[in-house]
């Protein structure tokens, strides 16, 4: 069991920009704190998907809940084009869908814009052994959402339930404790002060602000891990025809797997995880030349792969030259890409990071802040969501029971619960991300017999799909 | 025996008194004297989350829900219009209003510390319709404070004999500033010079008491005073078998040493040899660990026995 860090009532620190000596101490000297009983920094998909729950579950509904979000989100978003996709996109899984539909937001997404797989095919970079995963039924595998078409779909929910106090934008000055008076002694109660002025007292502070997380720092809880060296390049794409059935390519290339997931009609969006300089290289290609690669990552052989890295330009030629010496089934392959959309292709830095606890007193993080997974198979976002669902579990337990939700003796349910299941999906896409960055010989052929009996084993194979599905 | 009294409330409190409670002589207190000292000694680390009250922190969401369940039973409307009703009338349903939701809305922690203002202390109509609770040998509050935060209770006496422990009760109720004293007061001293309020209390609550007073039958003759006729008294205390022996003097106190040594004095507990109190309580079930064990009273180490007072005319 990991050592729980205690509370540390240590100096406080000063987040993103120093803050004015006289707002320092407003809150122990003068300053009344308003008073909430969750205060959740960071509205993203995990922040605001537990508002939502909160809000939309009959036990923790009169809960006082406060959101605080550096950018506005209280606009209407930006329409967006049909044939236009953002390229931060996430697979959401069966499990995160149902809970998305248990707390009402499912029906808010905008579902001309999801997309639904049943399909998977993933295979090995050097020796092609392949896994496919078709189910019997048609239930999906997983669902591409846009981050964006999530984010707005969480945030009307709550717009619709009413009863979020809503700060935005704002950003938090200062975190430190609250005052003590007379009648009560709040010094336990992490006290935000906020760039608009507005000073928060919180029962529970929830850290829902991403993997560089200052309620994580505020609370003194070491995040460990280490960097792959790798980025992820991603891009949205139209491709030459739609895919039916619809179907997620991932092949494992040396350099880290590259991915083509399906969004509706012929559009698909791009994670190809790679080292920084071939990312540097991917960026600088024109549209034309990029498509080119991204076939190439798909068809070719990794010495093909290699050599493209090395050109400056005029892969579209290379490409089409070497797929015709190169055997390949065109039929196993995603289709060929046709275009990318302007301004769509950016690289993120590839990490593992997991928080000791996810709880200290009076505070708890979900999803980034607690833990950062490389994204080879799509769980980021599921593994915030389950935080979230396990969280408002806990919260409603807590509240039905008269307990105190910011108790660490409430929250340390919440830590055994999700704790170890995402420790355990952390280290599986870790040692993934390993074993397929081996080149060795028998390492391959070792690897490459594993993948060929789990594709023959259904049993082993429909397990492995349901670990994937968070079932 | 208790339930047939509490049948009958007339003749029990009014026409034979116990020959032991005369009441013209001042009633013997049921302290024991050693276990005031031994509490008070404990009173530091009650609220510690890993300290020796870990086991009782751990317990109590169970009894809570369990006293739910209890008044699920006797007073359904509370659990209708309180819980649910909450989200109906804090949240507005039109989306219009939700950006800046109103103030009037009444949530747990609202409004602001200062010398002026207080936060509110839950809904209006969990005040007017909600109940009285009175937890006997509340010790540091565990079980008192959140019986103080359900939306159905009105208001909570937490009654102990160890002063120390009520003033870590009250420093810990400091914390929360929903616990005013308008829900949740503590006082020092024993059952038998605790007024009765008029009416009396809805619900009495006696966990993990029993074992630790002098004389357990004038203990509960006392009790049985406080509760207003159709109201609860709820408790849990340790049965005197070999089982809940070895797994609290033994396991609990000297191989793992979870509990301080001396906490359960076995004289004292119950079981074994019936005394007043399993006669006349309805063994409801064994709560142990995470879950409710089937095999009651096979295994029969703590239980939460809950009996509920069934007469129907008022006392006068």
């Amino acid at each position: 069991m990991p050592p729980r860090p205690q509370w540390r009532p240590k100096r406080p620190i000063f987040l993103r920009t120093p803050c004015p000596r006289h707002l320092r101490f407003t809150s122990t000297t003068t300053g009344a704190p308003e008073l909430f009983d969750v205060v959740c920094v960071g509205g993203g998909p995990a922040g605001l998907s537990l508002l939502a729950g909160l809000r939309s579950n009959p036990s923790t509904s009169h809960l006082k809940l406060a959101l605080i979000e550096a950018q506005d989100i209280t606009q209407p978003p930006r329409p967006v084009a049909p044939g236009s996709y953002s390229n931060r996109c996430s697979s959401l899984t069966p499990s995160s869908a149902a809970y998305l539909q248990r707390i009402g937001a499912w029906s808010q997404l905008d579902r001309s814009r999801v997309q639904p797989y049943t399909h998977m095919r993933v295979w090995d970079g050097l020796s092609s052994a392949a896994i496919t995963f078709d189910p019997p039924s048609t239930s999906p595998i997983a669902y591409m959402v846009e981050n964006t078409n999530l984010t707005t779909a969480l945030s009307s929910l709550i717009t619709s339930l009413g009863g979020v106090h809503t700060f935005s934008p704002a950003r938090v000055s200062h975190i430190g404790h609250g005052p003590t008076t007379p009648t009560h002694d709040l010094s336990s109660w992490p006290t935000l002060s906020l760039s608009t002025g507005a000073t928060l007292s919180a029962r529970l502070l929830i850290g829902a602000d991403g993997a560089a997380s200052p309620v994580r720092s505020y609370a003194g809880i070491p995040s460990r891990g280490w960097d792959y060296g790798r980025v992820g390049v991603v891009a949205s794409l139209r491709l030459s025809s739609d895919s039916a059935p619809k179907t997620a390519f991932q092949r494992f290339l040396t350099t880290g797997p590259v991915a083509l997931l399906p969004l509706p009609g012929p559009y698909a969006t791009l994670v190809w995880s790679t080292t920084p300089e071939r990312a540097a290289r991917l960026r600088g290609l024109s549209g034309e030349d990029f498509g080119a690669c991204v076939d190439a990552a798909f068809r070719l052989g990794m010495v093909d792969i290699d050599y493209l890295h090395t050109m400056s330009r005029g892969q579209v030629e290379e490409v089409a030259w070497r797929k015709k010496h190169t055997a390949y089934s065109e039929a196993d392959m995603p289709a060929s890409v046709e275009a990318v959309q302007d301004g769509s292709v950016a690289a993120f830095p590839l990490k593992m990071r997991h928080a000791d606890t996810y709880i200290s007193n009076r505070l708890a993080l979900v999803g980034d802040a607690a833990h950062t997974v490389h994204p080879l198979a799509g769980q980021g976002l599921n593994l915030g969501q389950a935080d979230v669902a396990a969280l408002v579990d806990v919260i409603s337990d807590a509240v039905s029971t008269g307990g105190d939700i910011g108790s660490t003796l409430v929250l340390e349910e919440y830590v055994a619960r999700r704790w170890g299941a995402n420790h355990a999906m952390l280290g599986v896409c870790d040692k993934l991300h390993k074993l397929y960055s081996a080149e060795w010989g028998p390492l391959v052929g070792l690897r490459s017999l594993g993948l060929r009996a789990v594709d023959k084993l259904g049993p082993v194979k429909g397990f492995l799909m349901r670990q994937a599905a968070g079932m | 025996m208790l339930s047939r009294a509490l049948r009958r409330p007339r003749r029990l409190l009014h026409s034979s008194p116990s020959p032991r409670h005369n009441p013209s002589q001042p009633p013997q207190s049921t302290i024991d004297a050693t276990e005031v000292s031994h509490f008070a000694a404990l009173a530091s680390t009650w609220w510690d989350p890993h300290g020796s009250s870990r086991l009782l922190h751990l317990m109590n969401p169970l009894r809570v829900r369990w006293l739910n369940e209890c008044l699920a039973e006797s007073h359904p409307h509370l659990f209708n219009t309180t819980s649910h009703n909450t989200s109906s009338t804090t949240s507005p349903t039109t989306p219009s209003t939700s950006a800046s939701p109103s103030p009037s809305a009444s949530p747990s922690a609202s409004g602001s510390i200062g010398a002026e203002s207080r936060p509110s202390e839950g809904n209006a109509e969990g005040n007017t319709k909600g109940l009285k609770v009175l937890d006997i040998g509340c010790g540091a509050g565990i079980f008192t404070e959140s019986a103080a935060r359900l939306p159905h209770i009105t208001h909570v006496t937490g009654l102990d004999a160890t002063p120390a422990v009520l003033t870590a009760a009250l420093a810990h109720a400091r914390l929360d500033p929903t616990l005013t004293p308008s829900r949740l007061t503590y006082l020092s001293g024993g059952i038998e010079t605790h007024p009765i309020p008029p009416g009396g209390y809805d619900i009495v609550s006696v966990f993990e008491v029993l074992e630790h007073v002098s004389r357990p039958a004038s203990f509960l003759e006392a009790v049985e005073r406080m509760v207003k006729p159709g109201g609860w008294v709820v408790g849990s205390t340790i049965a005197r078998t070999w089982t809940s022996w070895v797994i609290t003097k033994v396991v609990a106190e000297e191989v793992l040493g979870v509990v301080p040594r001396g906490t359960h004095e076995w004289g004292k507990e119950k079981g074994g040899k019936p005394t007043r109190f399993w006669n006349v309580l309805r063994l409801m079930r064994l709560w142990w660990g995470w879950g409710a064990c089937p095999y009651a009273e096979r295994v029969a180490l703590s239980f939460d026995a809950g009996v509920r007072s069934t007469g129907v005319e008022a006392p006068r």
